[in-house]
């Protein structure tokens, strides 16, 4: 889902970066010490999930989960989603320093508008299959649009590619809608606890 | 996951693997800063033989930086597949079309700059930030002013990557021996959510002994560091790098303003 180096103008990078040094002071205010393990070892855990790749068709997708990490995480999904960008960045060169913030943009704020939002729908089982459907696919959904306005925004040759963008994501938000209801319910009937976590955190 | 950190060999001075972390990514910074506001091929063209070099001083395996470049330009590949193309009646300066499609000048510079720069900043990002393992890279991005707690997340995480790696790598390996094959189906994807769903689970037990562990032991959010290559690192040739990098981003922005 994130975009790789090179490929946007100064000025949204400007605006990514702005954006995410904005969103992440606020979260890392809002992030007591006590809860730095717990966290990080969830986000540790996003990470492998990211990588694992899912059949559809002849071919495979990977996972983004950030509507799942929002839900559970609230406001601390903005640094471990942050880290996990940082980390692809060093570890692969998937994107880098320059398109960091735009990444950070692109992930973690449609993670917490989604998380926020379905969240109280969790509690009850009988709004919990939809609700949290629509955390998934709708994470991805804003995810993929505001990948592919960045892409608009840098320039109007971009505007075929951000709309081919958008449109390649279809499938993973019905997955990734489908993925975060059965895992939401697995949790729930698993281990409550782990769905009222954000009050925590 | 970082093949520069394996075994302590004999390097030569300016090999990147014994210069300073935090200078190496500064460099990267402002490498990667000016890479990105580069308006033409040529001076991108400029961009990869520094890279180049960088990637040469990095001592990385050449089958490593090949997976990884190669890795990188499937997404160059997307966009030279919609960049150029439009169709033939409204393309303006074709090169060549086919059908009902054409190959535009413009798209096919845009896409060549976009890959160059890519290429450029990726094997800066790679030889820079590759040669140092993690945890070295961590301590070295507190040093360049990132906020403690963003630091210790980075640390904790990238320590806790390979533990949730093999974590899944056995629940998948159990679900594989009860004859799940992953296939497209909605059955399918209710296991992969199963195994999610235990992964998570797992995850949320080992942090809580491990925050239970961590208090016992009066955590307040500072590692020392332990990495004897960071405090070997020369900081003489690791300011020259810095420097170097500082002045061939310079330098390419400088041609890069030339008619």
């Amino acid at each position: 889902m994130h975009i790789a180096e090179g490929v946007l103008s100064i000025p949204v990078l400007a605006t990514g970066a702005a954006g995410a040094i904005a969103a992440l002071t606020f979260s890392l205010r809002l992030l007591p010490w006590n809860h730095l393990a717990s966290v990080s070892i969830l986000s540790s855990a996003f990470f492998v999930a990211s990588l694992i790749h899912i059949p559809l068709g002849p071919g495979s997708v990977h996972l983004i989960l950030n509507g799942l990490l929002g839900a559970l995480l609230g406001w601390a999904a903005i640094p471990a989603i942050t880290v996990a960008l940082l980390l692809q960045a060093m570890l692969f060169q998937f994107g880098g320093f320059t398109t960091l913030g735009v990444n950070i943009c692109i992930m973690a704020l449609p993670a917490v508008v989604c998380g926020l939002l379905s969240r109280p729908f969790f509690t009850r089982p009988s709004h919990r299959p939809w609700a949290a459907f629509v955390c998934g696919a709708g994470a991805v959904a804003l995810s993929g649009t505001l990948c592919a306005m960045a892409l608009a925004f840098s320039g109007d040759a971009f505007f075929t590619t951000a709309w081919a963008l958008f449109l390649a994501h279809i499938p993973v938000m019905l997955i990734e809608g489908f993925l975060t209801m059965t895992t939401v319910g697995y949790l729930a009937r698993v281990h409550p606890a782990l769905l009222t976590l954000r009050g925590e955190l | 996951m970082n093949p520069s950190c394996s075994g302590e060999q004999q390097r030569h001075p300016f090999s990147l693997q014994t210069m300073q972390a935090s200078k190496k990514l500064g460099a990267a910074f402002v490498f990667s800063l000016a890479i990105s506001m580069l308006v033409q091929p040529q001076s991108a063209l400029f961009a990869c033989t520094v890279s180049l070099l960088l990637l040469f001083l990095s001592e990385l395996p050449l089958l490593h930086i090949i997976h990884r470049m190669l890795t990188i330009n499937v997404f160059f590949l997307f966009l030279w597949l919609l960049l150029p193309l439009a169709p033939v009646r409204t393309a303006q300066d074709p090169l060549f079309s086919f059908g009902p499609l054409a190959l535009e000048r413009a798209g096919v510079m845009l896409a060549l700059l976009i890959t160059l720069k890519g290429n450029a900043m990726a094997g800066a990002l790679l030889a820079l930030a590759g040669s140092s393992d993690m945890i070295t890279n961590g301590h070295a991005l507190r040093s360049l002013g990132m906020p403690r707690k963003l630091v210790a997340l980075f640390l904790i995480t990238y320590s806790n990557i390979a533990l949730m790696s093999d974590e899944y790598r056995r629940l998948f390996e159990a679900a594989r021996l009860r004859a799940f094959t992953p296939h497209t189906s909605l059955a399918s994807y209710k296991t992969y959510a199963s195994l999610l769903g235990l992964l998570l689970l797992r995850a949320w037990q080992r942090s809580q002994r491990i925050d239970e562990a961590m208090r016992l032991r009066c955590f307040c959010g500072h590692f020392p560091l332990i990495s004897a290559k960071h405090s070997s690192a020369q900081p003489l040739y690791s300011t020259l790098l810095f420097l170097m990098c500082l002045c061939s981003a310079l330098l390419i922005l400088l041609f890069d303003k030339l008619p």
